[in-house]
């Protein structure tokens, strides 16, 4: 049905474009969270990619916004107290996130499907198939329970069967014939002749490292060496993962029960120990102990894949090290410290070039003009004069003498002028500027400049620059 | 007499050898002459003046501002120093500069283009405290990362720099210090120590008609030199060519002076 047709059946339709990505992390997330009663889980996203690498896609069932947990849950629910409670316990759960679902237990993965999807549900939303009951809770189901492709269930349609039940009576030699070895193993792995295992997500174990005290320790000394070793352990665990460290919380427990907290962050992933601990080095010197701290705590909060590292060359080393002091430096006086030169192609002297901080991501001007010749120290801002004796108002020349910061400057040489214009597309501009290079009776050498506003009429000169 | 006397040339020559080894401290089994690595500023009287034949690149060297308007003409002798050691060798440069400095004007990144010098090889640290900016040379130093270590220092004393200049030897790399003297002096370990001055230009041809500034001249003075002899000289920048030379001895008409490049 076309959505102008339901909206014409319906006007008051809430219509809402489908977020796959985010429809598949929460997918995820669920699964993560299933987990809590069965380490075994695995999501219909997973299996769908995996008949995907089979090349299959006509295999792929679930559409947009629907989604199914697989969770492989032998053994594990008597520890709930039964299998009931235990679905009870599910989909009520899921319910209160806010999602409205169907649970099923059977003894085959594909019955647990068939059942969860198309089984008479009543009002607890969810369905138990005895042991050894598969055939019979599934007959009745239809075909499309035995996740096929489209193409087969419609076929399957044309010629009347319409459950699972006509399905099984039929020779298994005519369904593998007319409809192909899929149908078959589908049908077989629901009633349990074929195993058919879910493949669960590895569990990720969290990074973290936690190392406690037979006496509580109280100097920097102590520290670093518990930090060290928590250090040496979470390196092995990243390696296991392939990830290195962005970001790490070292904490430590008082006995008064305070904690004490320090972070360190690099701007590429690293896994090496000596440099993580080169990055904490000064942070550990102000911690103060109390009366004594008994654990300390190790925890990656943010890693970043991180490959196997290769031999470095020199060439490398020298780039890594600079890298890494930039790192040291930053975790000391703060991001906003470190600063790289920018070059903007601007007319206005003081936005052409600024130091800005080196995490700004930027792509540096083209520089043609080369030749201009600019001073090597800006004032920011401009800084007033006060001229001495006439100006000529008709022509454009700079004053002869004039007193900047208490200090008479008798001009003797000047070039110029150079005109600026405001940039007339940005807000809060400037007025027009005539640029002189002047140099002074003592060898000093100034950029100033004479700016006329346009409303009143006044001009006044400033200093801009300093020139060597 | 002869013979006498070249033996005489020969071993002054190896026992200066043996002291310059002591004094930077190199510990090796033969008592060979390990030259330093060096910057030639490209000048050739200057070079010929400094005792290893240019600027001693694993050694702290300092730069005295006199008066504060001095200031552009020694952060301009710095840029060139740098521009011609980043052509030489790889990394990048770091510059540590004191927030109090800025009283005379924040570095203005497009004159790194007349110096000659990729804005993607300088990185600046702002600094409040002299404290904070030596702790920030000696890492640097230690790290063997940068290129070229430069700090903007007002107050310090011998001990601290001698722990700089130990560290820029065992990394050779070089270290800068700029100094606004107008803020105090103090006793170095450095092993050049520079004042630089400016003074009036010259301007020649169509700038002289013109009444219009000339090419930036300074007056440098190398006032402490280990190992060497202190001098002073009048150089010029060539605003054209953004390289330094030695500026023409004064006379009225002068023509264009005689420049080296950098190499």
């Amino acid at each position: 049905m076309k959505l102008a047709d339901a909206r014409a059946i319906f006007p008051k339709l809430t219509v809402e474009p489908t977020q796959i990505q985010k429809d598949k992390a929460m997918l995820e997330k669920i699964r993560i969270w299933c987990s809590r009663y069965s380490p075994w889980t695995s999501s219909s996203e997973i299996q769908d990619e995996q008949e995907k690498e089979k090349k299959d896609p006509n295999l792929i069932l679930e559409g947009p916004g629907g989604g199914g947990i697989w969770i492989d849950a032998t053994g594990c629910s008597h520890l709930f107290g039964g299998e009931e409670i235990m679905l009870t316990d599910l989909v009520n759960k899921i319910n209160q996130i806010g999602f409205v679902s169907k649970a099923a237990i059977a003894e085959t993965r594909g019955a647990a499907w068939a059942l969860a999807r198309y089984g008479q549900n009543n009002q607890k939303n969810w369905t138990i198939a005895p042991l050894g009951t598969a055939r019979e809770t599934l007959a009745p189901l239809p075909t499309a329970a035995l996740r096929l492709s489209y193409t087969t269930r419609l076929n399957l349609q044309k010629v009347g069967l319409h459950t699972i039940g006509d399905l099984l009576k039929l020779p298994r030699a005519t369904l593998s014939a007319r409809y192909g070895t899929t149908l078959l193993k589908r049908l077989d792995a629901a009633i349990g002749k074929v195993s058919e295992s879910i493949s669960a997500v590895k569990y990720k174990e969290p990074l973290y490292v936690r190392i406690s005290f037979s006496e509580p320790i109280g100097n920097s000394e102590d520290f670093r060496a518990a930090l060290e070793k928590m250090l040496i352990l979470l390196c092995q665990k990243m390696e296991s993962q392939g990830v290195g460290a962005r970001r790490l919380i070292f904490t430590l427990y008082r006995v008064d029960g305070s904690i004490e907290q320090r972070l360190a962050s690099a701007t590429h992933p690293i896994r090496d120990v000596i440099t993580l601990k080169y990055l904490f080095n000064d942070r550990i010197n102000d911690i103060d102990p109390g009366f004594g701290v008994d654990a300390t705590t190790l925890f990656a909060e943010r890693t970043e894949a991180l490959g196997d590292t290769q031999a470095k060359l020199s060439d490398d080393r020298k780039s890594n090290n600079f890298e890494l002091l930039i790192d040291r430096l930053t975790n000391r006086f703060g991001n906003e410290k470190i600063l790289s030169p920018r070059i903007t192609e601007s007319h206005i002297p003081e936005r052409a070039g600024t130091l800005s901080s080196i995490t700004e991501k930027h792509r540096n001007a083209d520089i043609k003009h080369k030749n201009i010749i600019r001073p090597v120290r800006l004032l920011y801002p401009p800084e007033e004069v006060e001229t001495i004796g006439l100006v000529s108002k008709l022509l454009v020349e700079p004053p002869s003498v004039f007193r900047w910061r208490k200090v008479l400057h008798k001009i003797t040489l000047s070039q110029g002028p150079e005109r600026i214009s405001p940039e007339w597309w940005r807000l809060g501009n400037t007025g027009t500027r005539d640029y002189f290079q002047v140099e002074d009776s003592r060898g000093r050498r100034l950029w100033i400049f004479k700016e006329t506003n346009q409303g009143s009429k006044t001009t006044r000169w400033y200093v801009h620059g300093l020139f060597p | 007499m002869i013979n006498n006397r070249t033996n005489c040339r020969s071993a002054i020559s190896d026992l200066r050898a043996r002291i310059g080894q002591i004094e930077r401290g190199k510990k090796s089994t033969r008592l060979e002459f390990i030259p330093p690595s060096v910057l030639g500023t490209g000048i050739t009287e200057l070079d010929s003046h400094l005792p290893d034949g240019g600027l001693t690149l694993g050694a702290l060297h300092e730069i005295t501002i006199p008066t504060p308007a001095d200031t552009a003409a020694a952060t301009s002798f710095c840029m060139s120093l740098l521009s011609s050691l980043l052509r030489t060798r790889k990394g990048i440069a770091l510059w540590c500069q004191n927030s109090e400095m800025l009283d005379t004007g924040e570095i203005y990144p497009p004159c790194l283009i007349q110096h000659g010098i990729d804005q993607d090889r300088l990185i600046f640290l702002r600094l409040k405290r002299d404290d904070d900016i030596l702790w920030a040379m000696e890492e640097a130093l230690n790290s063997h990362g940068p290129a070229c270590v430069l700090g903007e220092i007002a107050h310090t004393n011998l001990t601290k720099t001698r722990r700089l200049q130990t560290a820029a030897n065992e990394a050779d790399l070089p270290a800068i210090i700029l100094h606004p003297g107008w803020q105090g002096t103090w006793n170095s370990a450095a092993a050049t120590r520079w004042r630089i001055k400016t003074t009036q230009s010259r301007p020649y041809g169509l700038a002289k008609t013109l009444n219009e500034p000339g090419n930036p001249l300074w007056q440098v003075e190398l006032y402490r030199c280990r190992r060497g002899t202190p001098g002073i000289w009048k150089m010029e920048f060539q605003n054209e060519k953004g390289n330094l030379s030695l500026a023409a001895p004064a006379s009225n008409g002068s023509d264009n002076s005689c420049s080296a490049d950098i190499a």
